[in-house]
């Protein structure tokens, strides 16, 4: 198989993969407690598994290691840092120390305020469409975000960049978190419907109490 | 010494290839870029957790290597290996007028990342530049090239709808992947407000039911995965890989080099013919010529342009087959990347199942059954899905059991419609090459200056307001979305620049795609469009190729070539 350079293979993040996984992690110990606390409490356990279950905060590492440039990796940690400062400065603790309780409180209340559109523009009801969706799927191009976002002009191109919030960087944060934990086997087992070969196309199915939303990459 | 050379291994070249070893032809085709497996170079196994990097290019190559290339919408972590590094093949454009050149080299070129979209050119595409004067009337009708768009729709295998219209013949059809609940309510709605307009299913090169002669080559039935383009291992869409080299290796007669960048065409003024193509071997830079009776240029427009113009000699001073001083100009592309989604709330209480590898089409309407305040007219692609998890999980805030919870719920259906307009045949839109800069195989990079007229300016408002206006007659509720032009190129249908024409002195080619000056030189690819249509081209290169090689066979087997 021709694959471009080795860093195209890593990280999956299958169980197996992460098991197989043996490079040292890029976050220290109190940051990835810190990682692990925040995607927790963005996807907890309730009745189905949540997002330490299906290994997102190893991933998440794994691609700030593999994906993330220099500047969205100084940016991610420090949207984890401002979680921990609120944390500290309302708290007197860590973010980690927290109760689960207190950490969705703080959290729930944080995320209201971050991800509002900044004063002076209008958040769209929706996520922005992108404009380089396909258009038998509407599939996003893979750095179109699924946050309200700003768009942007370069030459007559108009790209969808960074999400146009009050605090981008959290907001990334989040959707690499969740997307993380929507793609792993965990998501997509307990949350969502997913086949990789559905075999046939059937146009017209009753929505049952099973019916789940289908599950996979770039569907906006 | 071969019989045939065939320039490039993509959509044109491989159908060339076939139908040239087909009829005997010992076979040579040149592909620049590295040899790809058909199966073990794709990455269609890949479940979404096994994606490198969730689906995401690094972002430190992304902005470094594939500046124009992670534009395309099929560009990700899964099929990185099928995009060109800009870095390492670039091009250059006038300041304030970018072209997007979106491409991949390898063994079968974008036929492995094409959108399949497979429809005829009709009657008044053909007709267009003689009515209107734009560009160099087509020598051809429709008729002349009916009969090969039914040898290549059987072939390839082509799904869809019969539908009686004149302005999008049907064709020699497979099953139609059929519309769901909501497309056949927006088509109810759309048809009964808009007499003349009509929405039917897409019509897609991907085999809803295989037939044996796909299958005696290893092909099988769609299985509705929509991983197309990181290849197919069942081999159920058509790409060269999967379908037009087997069935030209079958024959014995094909050679394939791959690593082979053509540096030119060899020209021979005593006997006026082409004698044989130069290559420079992309990893050792050692340069070779092979030689043959007959040259088929199938290297994609852009590319053709460039080996043309740098194939100059004393005899051929502007660029080899370039008396007409076309070859270059009329550079046309589809106009794209206008869009319009809109929420459905009134849709059916119903879902579908499966990953369709199309959606629905509104073939062309302006200036057939309704007037257009520009010359032309422009079709749809669009389709009617239900929204999807990323959306509900995170275009509102919230987090924790609230997001698991309402991420779990089906989504509204969501309308999305992307206008793909034709672009009028301009001469001062062209391919040269650059008078200093070379690229590391020491060949003239090209340079392209392309961009869009008052024509299709006016063509893209008609395009958002046409969508918008059905959207609402469905009931939908128009969200914010991109309405301006994208850069040309984007549409990824670029075309034109080595014309077909009736006269030798305003065109490239004649009739059967054979250079006026340099009758063994046969240029199939997307080049020898006249006009671009607004419908996708593919089926149409491949048409051409193969009716081109019937006839270019025939003249060799008289004696004539």
């Amino acid at each position: 198989m021709v694959l471009a350079g080795a860093t195209a293979l890593a990280p999956a993040f299958s169980f197996e993969a992460l098991a197989a996984d043996t490079s040292p992690l890029l976050l220290d110990a109190s940051h990835f407690a810190l990682l692990s606390a925040v995607a927790d409490t963005m996807v907890p356990v309730t009745d189905t598994p949540g997002a330490i279950a299906a290994g997102v905060p190893r991933a998440f590492d794994a691609l700030l290691r593999n994906w993330a440039s220099q500047e969205r990796r100084a940016t991610l940690i420090g949207a984890l840092e401002t979680i921990d400062s609120l944390s500290n400065q309302g708290e007197k603790q860590p973010f980690a120390k927290l109760s689960p309780t207190k950490r969705h409180a703080l959290l729930t209340a944080y995320d209201a305020i971050a991800l509002k559109a900044p004063s002076g523009t209008t958040a769209t009801p929706l996520t922005q469409p992108p404009t380089e969706i396909d258009p038998q799927h509407g599939r996003a191009r893979q750095e179109a975000p699924s946050a309200p976002s700003t768009v942007t002009k370069r030459g007559r191109t108009i790209y969808s960049t960074e999400p146009n919030v009050v605090d981008p960087a959290y907001a990334k944060l989040k959707q690499l978190i969740v997307v993380l934990f929507y793609f792993s086997e965990v998501g997509l087992t307990n949350e969502l419907s997913y086949a990789h070969d559905p075999g046939s196309w059937d146009p017209s199915l009753p929505i049952t109490p099973h019916t789940r939303p289908m599950g996979g990459p770039s569907l906006i | 010494m071969f019989d045939a050379i065939v320039i490039g291994s993509g959509m044109s070249g491989g159908i060339a290839a076939k139908e040239l070893c087909e009829r005997g032809l010992k076979t040579l085709v040149l592909e620049r870029g590295r040899k790809l497996e058909h199966g073990g170079s794709y990455t269609d196994f890949m479940q979404p957790w096994e994606l490198p990097n969730a689906g995401m290019v690094n972002e430190q190559e992304l902005e470094r290597d594939y500046a124009i290339q992670r534009q395309c919408y099929a560009m990700n972590s899964a099929t990185q290996q099928f995009w060109v590094k800009d870095s390492e093949h670039p091009y250059s454009v006038p300041e304030n007028k970018p072209f997007s050149w979106i491409r991949g080299y390898h063994l079968g070129g974008r036929s492995i990342m094409w959108g399949r979209q497979s429809y005829r050119l009709a009657p008044i595409d053909f007709e267009a530049n003689a009515k209107d004067g734009h560009g160099s009337d087509w020598p051809i009708r429709y008729d002349d090239l009916a009969p090969w768009y039914d040898h290549i729709e059987r072939f390839i295998g082509v799904s869809g709808s019969k539908e009686g219209l004149s302005q999008l013949p049907d064709g020699e059809f497979l099953p139609p992947f059929a519309l769901n609940d909501a497309e056949v309510m927006f088509k109810q709605a759309v048809e009964q407000k808009f007499p003349g307009r009509h929405v039917i299913p897409g019509r897609v090169a991907n085999l809803s039911k295989a037939q044996p002669h796909h299958e005696e080559l290893g092909r099988s039935t769609c299985q509705v995965r929509s991983l197309c383009e990181r290849g197919c291992t069942y081999g159920a869409y058509h790409s060269s890989l999967s379908s037009s080299l087997p069935a030209a290796e079958r024959t014995g007669n094909l050679t394939i080099v791959t690593d082979a960048i053509v540096h030119s065409i060899v020209y021979d003024p005593k006997t006026k013919r082409a004698t044989g193509v130069r290559v420079i071997d992309t990893n050792t830079k050692e340069a070779r010529t092979y030689e043959a009776k007959i040259i088929f240029g199938c290297a994609s427009t852009i590319a053709t342009a460039q080996i043309l113009l740098n194939s100059k000699s004393d005899a051929q001073p502007r660029g080899l087959a370039n008396s007409s001083d076309m070859v270059g100009r009329n550079l046309m592309d589809h106009i794209f990347g206008l869009t319009v989604v809109g929420l459905l709330p009134s849709g059916p209480n119903t879902v579908y199942r499966g990953r369709r590898p199309t959606g629905l089409y509104i073939p062309r309407y302006r200036n057939v059954s309704e007037p257009g305040a520009f010359l032309r007219g422009f079709g749809y692609q669009a389709g009617v899905s239900r929204m999807g998890w990323r959306t509900a999980a995170l275009a509102t805030p919230g987090i924790g059991a609230e997001l698991k919870e309402r991420t779990r719920k089906l989504g509204p259906w969501l309308v999305r419609m992307s206008g793909f307009g034709e672009m009028l045949p301009n001469p001062d839109n062209r391919v040269t090459l650059h008078p200093s800069r070379t690229d590391n195989w020491g060949i003239p990079i090209v340079h392209i200056e392309c961009e869009n007229g008052p024509n299709e300016h006016r063509m893209a408002k008609q395009i958002i307001e046409d969508a918008t206006a059905m959207v609402e007659v469905a009931g939908g509720m128009v969200l914010p979305s991109n309405s301006e032009l994208g850069a040309p190129g984007l549409g990824i249908h670029e075309m034109g620049t080595a014309c077909m024409g009736k006269d030798p002195k305003r065109s490239v080619l004649n009739k059967f795609n054979q250079a006026h000056d340099v009758p063994n030189l046969f240029i199939t690819d997307g080049s020898a469009m006249a006009s671009s249509g607004c419908q996708n081209p593919s089926l149409t290169y491949m048409a051409l190729s193969a009716r081109a090689a019937d006839h270019a066979t025939q003249l060799l087997k008289a004696g004539i070539l």
